[in-house]
């Protein structure tokens, strides 16, 4: 059972507080103790003599929310009594009523008791997820569900209560319930929900965390052919081969995820960061793919871009009008990074000035809220840190290497040329634009000169952002993904990279334009990223078409394999035919259910803008070009 | 030393085990009407012009000292023509903004070609895979390969010559040891006929071959199916009596596609049509081979 109320959202708040979002709270912890645990240890808390006013004030206030969420289940419970009551001479006959009967068995035990069955556990996180969504969230993530929920389903089979058939049913129920509401839950763009599920994983002590529901869940989602919610998958040196081959399976169905993510780069970024060494080891992800530790974290990992592009405009537009010039590209570069700088302060500014609404639903199922005896908008969660993400870092790089290219070493133009042209958005040289967009070194290669101008941009900004604490004393992190990559573009002037105003930038760890780079290539240069200073997010994204996969799916696999051996923080495929792609976007009745990746999540391609449609078809006839280039036969 | 090449593909995965980087050479011994990579079969430098990628700029009309191009097109004929005025001073290819122009076939050093082929080492080692060399045909080039072999070899990268073994037996007899893996094409077996269609003499491939056997080198063959030439009773049944006597490890068959169609366009050239091949007809052949105890690969590009 899960039902949502989509009007309360509706319902005036109060503006001056932007609602937490993008989190997962702690399930394992709601599914062992139940409310009443949780109300307990409130209840022992409370009892500390040293409180002071707002603390016991703010302990209360949790005990309020439970019992209101004691009311509202209460409620379901008496709506589910009389529809029982409906149909009395047909009491457990029909199937309608036998479901009633249990749920109501159900619901007279959790959510205030620990669950006992696998069934009781999913009901418990449906229930509660539920009510974070009325109560304002956005991106309500799910976290490491197979994990979270395997010793339900281990105590079932030992017990007989289930067989892994039964358990398969149960896990189709629950993911056709949280599909449920997809506009409702929708953020920026249809089917950008932050519904995560994130499976697989390294143990603590190297050991793999996977059970038979990792393989359910993809399973399921794969034979439901649903673009939510989606998978992120957690793999290492010792993830097994069929989970391997289940997400393949899933991508060879075209449904965009999982999402791959490296447990032996994170693991190790998070602890270097300042996560602690058992959490980190528990990482989901926030909404899209920026590590996050569930039911422990504030952390606001999306808070806003880094447009790497605004501080080489401003830099190229101060040259212009001071009449000044610079004279080695080394010294060109020295001032690019002291304007990032700059901007990074500002950017920062801007986003210390949030002020997020108290949230107690939250402050319940988050660790260390009532240890600390503090709503998590105050900062009571175990970490609060800030997280940025950044566009244009491809297209910076390539405008980089140009100005380095045709100022410096060939000298064709200057600077002030270069802003002129830009600011006449190439309209009087449309063949410097194709040249820029096509010659020379370009992100994305593993050559380097690429590779290192990338790591001293990446190093540049760590190193601007460990100046700053936020409001809670806690250190800002960045990645090098994000949603952005249009919204940012679209009125952006030109950039020296070629591309013309308003064009989409880049999209997160890929080549800007087909410029003929391999898969092994992008990986190597990916692999090359100094994502300790860079881990929020750090995403590969690649396109194949189904056919390409599917012949050769083992050295695929084993392509994946060595890729994240290598290095590779992050990398999605969308398998897709560009084909198959016009057509849809001509005919879309024709292909309602075509799914397409979008930036971390999944969405059917008829519901998409037409800015992102095009940018789809377009990048994937460039990997369809390069797919076919060359064979020996 | 150098090397004459057209291109290196990396995350090759159709040329032998694992995941490879094959190196395209330049320079062919024999014609086969349905080549795939007619920028091979000549083993000198060669304008080409791709019309997709042209913008219409006339910057190379420009910049040519001698202003012999009206259209950018006209490389292609004015090029290949000695008594034009054209002196290969490449300023038109500089100049093109967008790639349309350019050539096929630049000569690599042995420095650069080696620092591009262990980019993906990992990959080799870890997969399976390694380095392929293909063409056009690679034994012509024997002399150059030997030294990267040796390279090659001593960083324990694989091995894989794709070749039509239509070349004298001392260019083979020079590299044979080096490699690891032979994937041979076979095409037409009838020494009349590979003489009149592919310009070959049968009698090359088959000492080749014989070495290669001899020395107990891992083969792969390589049938590509075409209409009149190869896919026909008679060259079925030589090919089945000829390939029960060796020991290989597979044979690949396939139909040709027309992706190359862009490539003969950008020479100038036009692709012969080629007739198709049934369903039916290529599950016959699997079943001939199969019946013979060989395993086969049929690869399908289209
Ligand atoms: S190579 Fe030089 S001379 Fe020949 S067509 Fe091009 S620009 Fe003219
Ligand atoms: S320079 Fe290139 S793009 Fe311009 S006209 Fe010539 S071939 Fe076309």
């Amino acid at each position: 059972m899960y039902s949502i109320d989509t009007k309360i959202r509706t319902i005036p708040r109060d503006y001056h507080y932007t609602p937490i979002g993008n989190l997962t709270v702690h399930y394992a912890k709601l599914l062992n103790e139940g409310l009443m645990g949780i109300e307990e240890e409130i209840i022992e808390k409370l009892n500390d003599k040293n409180l002071d006013n707002s603390e016991t004030s703010f302990l209360n206030c949790l005990l309020n929310t439970l019992e209101s969420i004691t009311v509202l289940k209460d409620r379901q419970l008496h709506h589910l009594r009389q529809l029982q009551e409906k149909n009395p001479e047909n009491k457990g006959k029909d199937p309608e009523n036998k479901n009633i009967r249990r749920l109501i068995e159900i619901f007279s035990h959790i959510p205030l008791h620990p669950a006992r069955t696998l069934e009781e556990a999913l009901q418990t996180v449906l229930f509660i997820n539920s009510l974070i969504w009325m109560d304002g969230h956005s991106l309500v993530g799910l976290g490491r569900l197979d994990n979270v929920l395997y010793p339900f389903l281990e105590k079932d089979l030992s017990t007989g209560l289930l067989g892994l058939d039964e358990a398969k049913d149960l896990i189709i129920g629950f993911l056709r319930s949280l599909n449920k509401y997809y506009e409702y839950k929708s953020n920026a763009l249809l089917g950008d929900t932050g519904q995560v599920i994130v499976l697989g994983g390294k143990n603590p002590d190297g050991t793999d965390s996977t059970n038979p529901l990792t393989l359910i869940f993809m399973e399921a989602l794969k034979d439901l052919r649903l673009p939510d919610p989606k998978i992120v998958l957690r793999v290492h040196d010792n993830t097994p081969e069929e989970v391997w081959d289940m997400a393949l399976r899933c991508l060879e169905a075209g449904l965009g995820y999982p999402l791959f993510t490296n447990d032996e780069v994170i693991i190790n970024s998070l602890i270097n960061f300042g996560y602690r060494e058992e959490d980190s080891f528990d990482y989901a992800t926030s909404a899209c793919w920026e590590p996050f530790i569930p039911g422990k974290s504030l952390d606001q990992n999306n808070l806003t871009d880094i447009n790497f592009l605004t501080p080489l405009m401003r830099l190229l537009k101060s040259v212009h009008e001071e009449k000044g010039n610079i004279s080695e590209f080394k010294r060109f570069l020295g001032s690019y990074k002291i304007y990032l700088a700059e901007y990074i302060e500002e950017v920062v500014e801007s986003v210390d000035k949030v002020d997020f609404e108290p949230a107690p639903l939250l402050s319940l199922l988050v660790d260390d809220c009532i240890v600390e005896c503090k709503d998590i908008s105050q900062g009571g969660a175990r970490y609060n840190y800030y997280g940025l993400l950044s566009v244009g870092m491809g297209n910076t790089i390539n405008a980089l290497l140009n100005i380095k290219r045709m100022v410096y070493d060939e000298e064709r133009i200057d600077l002030k040329g270069v802003y002129k042209v830009l600011e006449g958005n190439f309209e009087s040289d449309e063949k410097l634009r194709y040249e820029l967009s096509n010659k020379g070194f370009k992100y994305g290669m593993d050559e380097d000169l690429v590779m290192d101008l990338t790591n001293e941009l990446i190093n540049s900004v760590q190193l601007s952002l460990d100046n700053f604490r936020n409001k809670f004393g806690f250190k800002y992190k960045f990645g090098l993904s994000s949603p952005g990559f249009i919204t940012n573009s679209l009125y952006f002037p030109a950039s020296f990279d070629g591309r013309s105003h308003g064009e989409p930038f880049g999209v997160h760890i890929s080549p800007v334009d087909n410029y003929n780079i391999s898969y092994t290539t992008i990986s190597n240069f990916a692999s090359a990223l100094n994502y300790d200073k860079a881990f929020n997010g750090g995403v590969v994204d690649i396109i194949a078409e189904k056919s390409f996969i599917k012949s050769i799916k083992d050295k695929f696999i084993d392509y994946l394999k060595v890729s994240f051996k290598e290095g590779v923080m992050q990398l999605q495929i969308n398998v897709l035919n560009p084909e198959i792609l016009i057509k849809a976007k001509e005919d879309p009745d024709s292909f309602p259910n075509l799914i397409v990746r979008v930036w971390g999540f999944s969405a059917y391609f008829k519901d998409l803008p037409e800015k992102y449609q095009d940018l789809i078809i377009k990048r994937a006839l460039q990997y369809e070009s390069q797919n076919h280039q060359y064979t020996t036969i | 030393m150098s090397l004459k090449i057209t291109n290196i593909q990396r995350f090759s995965l159709h040329d032998g085990p694992g995941i490879r980087t094959t190196v395209f050479l330049k320079g062919c011994s024999i014609r086969c009407p349905w080549c795939c990579n007619p920028e091979n079969i000549s083993d000198l430098p060669q304008f080409y012009f791709n019309s997709e990628d042209c913008i219409h700029c006339r910057e190379c009309s420009e910049v040519c000292p001698v202003e012999i191009l009206k259209e950018p097109r006209d490389v292609l004929t004015l090029a290949a023509d000695e008594l034009a005025y054209c002196f290969k001073c490449r300023k038109c290819v500089e100049g093109c903004p967008t790639g349309a122009l350019g050539i096929y076939g630049e000569k690599i050093s042995e420095e650069d070609l080696m620092s591009t082929l262990e980019m993906d080492r990992e990959y080799y080692i870890q997969t399976g895979g390694g380095v392929t060399f293909s063409g056009g045909e690679p034994l012509l080039q024997a002399d150059e390969l030997l030294n990267i072999f040796k390279t090659l070899r001593e960083k324990d990268i694989h091995i894989a010559v794709e070749t039509s073994l239509f070349a004298p037996v001392s260019c083979l007899d020079l590299i044979i040891d080096s490699v690891d893996l032979f994937i041979i094409d076979v095409k037409i077996l009838d020494a009349e006929l590979a003489d009149s269609v592919l310009h070959a003499n049968l009698e090359e491939f088959k000492t080749n071959f014989q070495m290669i056997s001899r020395k107990n080198k891992d083969m792969i063959i390589r049938f590509p199916m075409i209409k009149p030439f190869t896919f026909n009773r008679k060259n079925i049944d030589s090919l089945m009596d000829f390939i029960g006597d060796y020991n290989i490890k597979y044979i690949e068959i396939f139909t040709t596609h027309q992706l190359a169609a862009k490539k003969y366009d950008s020479l100038g050239w036009e692709m012969k049509k080629q007739e198709c091949i049934k369903e039916e007809e290529i599950k016959e052949l699997i079943d001939e081979l199969e019946d013979i105890s060989v395993e086969v690969k049929s690869l399908n590009f289209n």
